[in-house]
C-alpha cells in the first residue's frame, strides 16, 4: 500500500468540547421550566404551603371561635367561604385544615424517607444473604393491605394528629426502600465509591455522603408522589371517624362534615373539597414533572 | 408448575400467620378490654361475660386458641351482636359487596381500556386532553366526595335513581359507579402510557410495513403488550375496591362487608375488626397470588420464579 493513500486527520473534529457535568439541580430545573403542568403544580403548592403557613396568623377568627348567631351563614364579605353549623368561620377552618393535612403529607413522607433509606440503604450496601433476607421481608409486607393497618394502628392509637403522622409513616415506606436499595446496588460499582471506600470512609460515611445525595433524584420523586397519597388517605380515615380530633379539622374531616349538610349549604362541602383535590393536583404534576426531570428511567410508569 | 404454586401457598399461609400475629397483637394492646364501658357492669357479670370469651385466660392461651381457630377458618363470635360469629357476619355481607366490586371492576376495566387506547391514539389531540384531565381528576378527588356529588346530582337534583339502600340493579347504578372512578382514572393513565410504549416499539413498524391495518395494528399488536402493567393493577385494584366500598357503602347505606367494617370500627367490635381485617388481607393476596400465576401465560419472557421481581 502506498503512504500516499492514508490521509491525516483532521483532529478538530475528533476533539470533543469539554461539557461540564450539569448538576442535578440545574439539569432538573432545565426540564421542569418546558412542563407548564408541572410548575403550575409547584405554583399550587407553593401558595397552599404558604396559605398554610401564614393564613391563620392573618385571618381575624381561629378555628375554634364559635358564633351561633351566624351559623350556616352563606359566603360573604365578613366570613369569606361562610361559616359552619356551630359559626366557625370556614375560610379560616379551611387555611388551618391546610395546616393539618398538609403537615400530614409532609410528616408521612418525611418517616417514609428515613425508614426507606435506612432500610433500603442497609440492604443494597450490605448486598448476600442480608440483601434477599430483607427485600423478601419487603415483598411480604407489600402482599399486605396497608391501609387496613393503618386502619388498625389508629383503632389502637386514639385518633390524633401526631399518631396519624405515625401510623402513616410506618405503613408507607415500602416502595421507598425498594427504590433506595435498586440505586444503591448500581451505585456501589462506581468507582467513586471504590475511591473513597479505599480513603479508608467509614460505610455510613460513604452512605450517607456519597451515595444517598446520588440517588436524590428519585427519592424525592418518591416523596413527592408520596404526599398526595397521605393526604387522600388522611382525608379517608377522617371519613370513617379516625381522622384528627375536634375542634381542630383537616380538610377530610370539613369535607366529610359538608357532606351531611350538602343539600342545604352545598358551600360547606365544596370549599374544603376543592381545596383538597386542588392540591392533590398540585402535587401530582408537580411529582410527574420531577419524575420526567430527575428520574429518565422511570418515566415511562404512569402510576405506581 | 405445581411446585411453584405449593411454595407460593406455603408463603402465603406464613403471611397470612404474621398478619393474625400483628393483628392479635395490635388488638390486645389496645387500652381497656371490649367490654370497658362508660356504664359499668356488675362484676359477677363482667367475670360471666370474660369467661365467655376467655378474656380471662393468658394471652398466650388466647392467642394460640384464636390462630387454632382462625387455621379452621373459625374467626370467633362477635361482642356487639350476641349469638352471631363473624364468620356469620362475613357470609352475610361478603356476597354484597362481591357482587358491587364485581360491577365496578366491570365498569373500570370496560371504560378505563377503551378510553386509554382512545387517549393513546389521538395523542396531543383535543380528545386525549379532554380525556386525560377527567383521568386526573378521578385519581384526585376522594371517593366520599364522587358518592355525595353522584348522589345530589342523579338523586336530588335530578331525581332518577334511588340514593341509598340496595334494593334492586337500579340501586346499584351510582354506588358502582363512585367505586369505580379511581381504578378507570388509574387504568385509563396505565393503558395509555402502555399503548404509546408499544406503539414506538419496533415490532409495530415491521407490523405496519407488512401492510397490517391501523385497527387491528392497536388492538392486536399494541394492546397486548399495554395490557401487562394493567394486568398487574388487578391485585392492588381488588384492594381498592375493598377499601373503596367501606366508604362508598357506608354513603349509600349498602348492608355489605364494608359498612359493616367501617360500623364495627365506631362500635370498637374488636373481634369484627380482626375478623375482616384477616379475611381482607387473604383476598387480596389470593388476588396477588392469581395474578403472579397467569401473568407468564399473557407474557411468555416471564418465566414463573420462585424469587419475585428484581429491581
Amino acid at each position: 500500500m502506498d503512504a500516499r493513500e492514508f490521509e491525516p486527520i483532521d483532529r478538530s473534529e475528533r476533539v470533543e468540547p469539554y461539557v461540564p457535568p450539569q448538576k442535578l439541580r440545574e439539569r432538573g430545573w432545565r426540564q421542569m421550566k418546558k412542563n407548564r403542568l408541572a410548575l403550575w403544580g409547584m405554583v399550587i403548592v407553593i401558595v397552599m404551603t404558604a396559605a398554610a403557613i401564614a393564613g391563620p396568623w392573618l385571618a381575624p377568627y381561629t378555628y375554634a371561635d364559635q358564633n351561633l348567631v351566624d351559623a350556616n351563614a352563606w359566603p360573604s364579605s365578613a366570613h369569606w367561604f361562610g361559616t359552619d353549623s356551630l359559626g366557625r368561620d370556614l375560610f379560616v377552618r379551611v387555611l388551618y385544615g391546610a395546616r393539618i393535612s398538609l403537615s400530614i403529607g409532609f410528616a408521612a413522607s418525611l418517616i417514609n424517607f428515613f425508614i426507606g433509606v435506612i432500610y433500603g440503604g442497609i440492604a443494597g450496601l450490605a448486598g448476600g444473604r442480608t440483601d434477599r433476607m430483607l427485600m423478601h421481608i419487603v415483598d411480604v409486607l407489600y402482599s399486605i393491605p396497608m391501609l387496613l393497618y393503618v386502619i388498625l394502628l389508629m383503632v389502637v392509637f386514639k385518633p390524633g394528629l401526631v399518631n396519624i403522622y405515625i401510623a402513616l409513616g410506618i405503613a408507607y415506606w415500602l416502595n421507598m426502600a425498594r427504590i433506595v436499595r435498586g440505586q444503591i446496588l448500581s451505585l456501589k460499582q462506581q468507582e467513586y465509591v471504590l475511591a473513597a471506600r479505599s480513603c479508608g470512609t467509614s460505610t455510613w460515611n460513604v452512605l450517607c455522603r456519597h451515595m444517598i445525595p446520588n440517588c436524590m433524584g428519585p427519592i424525592i420523586v418518591t416523596m413527592t408522589l408520596s404526599i398526595p397519597d397521605a393526604i387522600f388517605t388522611e382525608a379517608f380515615l377522617s371519613f370513617i371517624g379516625l381522622g384528627v380530633s375536634a375542634p381542630m379539622a383537616s380538610w377530610g374531616v370539613l369535607a366529610s362534615e359538608g357532606i351531611s349538610s350538602i343539600r342545604s349549604f352545598p358551600f360547606q362541602l365544596v370549599f374544603p373539597a376543592v381545596a383538597l383535590c386542588l392540591t392533590m393536583l398540585g402535587f401530582m404534576f408537580l411529582g410527574d414533572g420531577l419524575r420526567d426531570a430527575l428520574d429518565p428511567q422511570n418515566q415511562k410508569e404512569a402510576g405506581r | 408448575m405445581i411446585g411453584y404454586l405449593l411454595k407460593r401457598l406455603a408463603g402465603a399461609c406464613v403471611v397470612l400467620w404474621v398478619i393474625i400475629t400483628i393483628t392479635f397483637g395490635l388488638m390486645h394492646a389496645i387500652p381497656g378490654g371490649p367490654f370497658t364501658q362508660e356504664k359499668q357492669l356488675p362484676p359477677a357479670v363482667m367475670a360471666t361475660v370474660e369467661a365467655r370469651y376467655h378474656l380471662n385466660d393468658p394471652l398466650w392461651d388466647q392467642y394460640l386458641e384464636y390462630v387454632k381457630h382462625a387455621a379452621v377458618l373459625d374467626l370467633g363470635p362477635s361482642y356487639k351482636y350476641p349469638g352471631k360469629t363473624v364468620n356469620d357476619i362475613i357470609a352475610e355481607t361478603f356476597p354484597v359487596s362481591a357482587e358491587l366490586g364485581l360491577i365496578s371492576l366491570c365498569l373500570a376495566i370496560g371504560i378505563g381500556i377503551p378510553a386509554g387506547m382512545a387517549a393513546a391514539w389521538y395523542k396531543n389531540t383535543r380528545a386525549d386532553y379532554v380525556l386525560m384531565i377527567g383521568a386526573t381528576l378521578g385519581v384526585s378527588v376522594p371517593s366520599f366526595i364522587i358518592a355525595a356529588l353522584l348522589i345530589q346530582l342523579f338523586a336530588f337534583t335530578w331525581p332518577v335513581l334511588p340514593a341509598a339502600m340496595w334494593k334492586g340493579p337500579a340501586y346499584a347504578v351510582l354506588p358502582a359507579l363512585a367505586l369505580a372512578a379511581h381504578p378507570t382514572a388509574f387504568i385509563m393513565r396505565l393503558t395509555r402510557s402502555g399503548i404509546l410504549d408499544a406503539l414506538a416499539q419496533d415490532y409495530i413498524r415491521t407490523a405496519r410495513s407488512r401492510g397490517v391495518g391501523e385497527w387491528s395494528l392497536l388492538c392486536r399488536h399494541a394492546l397486548r403488550n399495554a395490557l401487562l402493567p394493567v394486568v398487574s393493577y388487578i391485585g392492588p385494584l381488588a384492594a381498592a375496591l375493598l377499601t373503596g366500598s367501606f366508604v362508598v357503602e357506608t354513603i349509600f347505606a349498602i348492608p355489605g362487608l364494608g359498612r359493616h367494617f367501617v360500623t364495627s370500627i365506631y362500635n370498637r367490635d374488636y373481634t369484627v375488626i380482626l375478623g375482616i381485617t384477616i379475611f381482607y388481607s387473604f383476598l387480596i393476596m389470593m388476588m396477588n397470588l392469581l395474578i403472579d400465576v397467569i401473568y407468564p401465560f399473557l407474557d411468555p419472557r416471564i418465566a414463573l420464579k420462585q424469587d419475585t421481581k428484581e429491581e
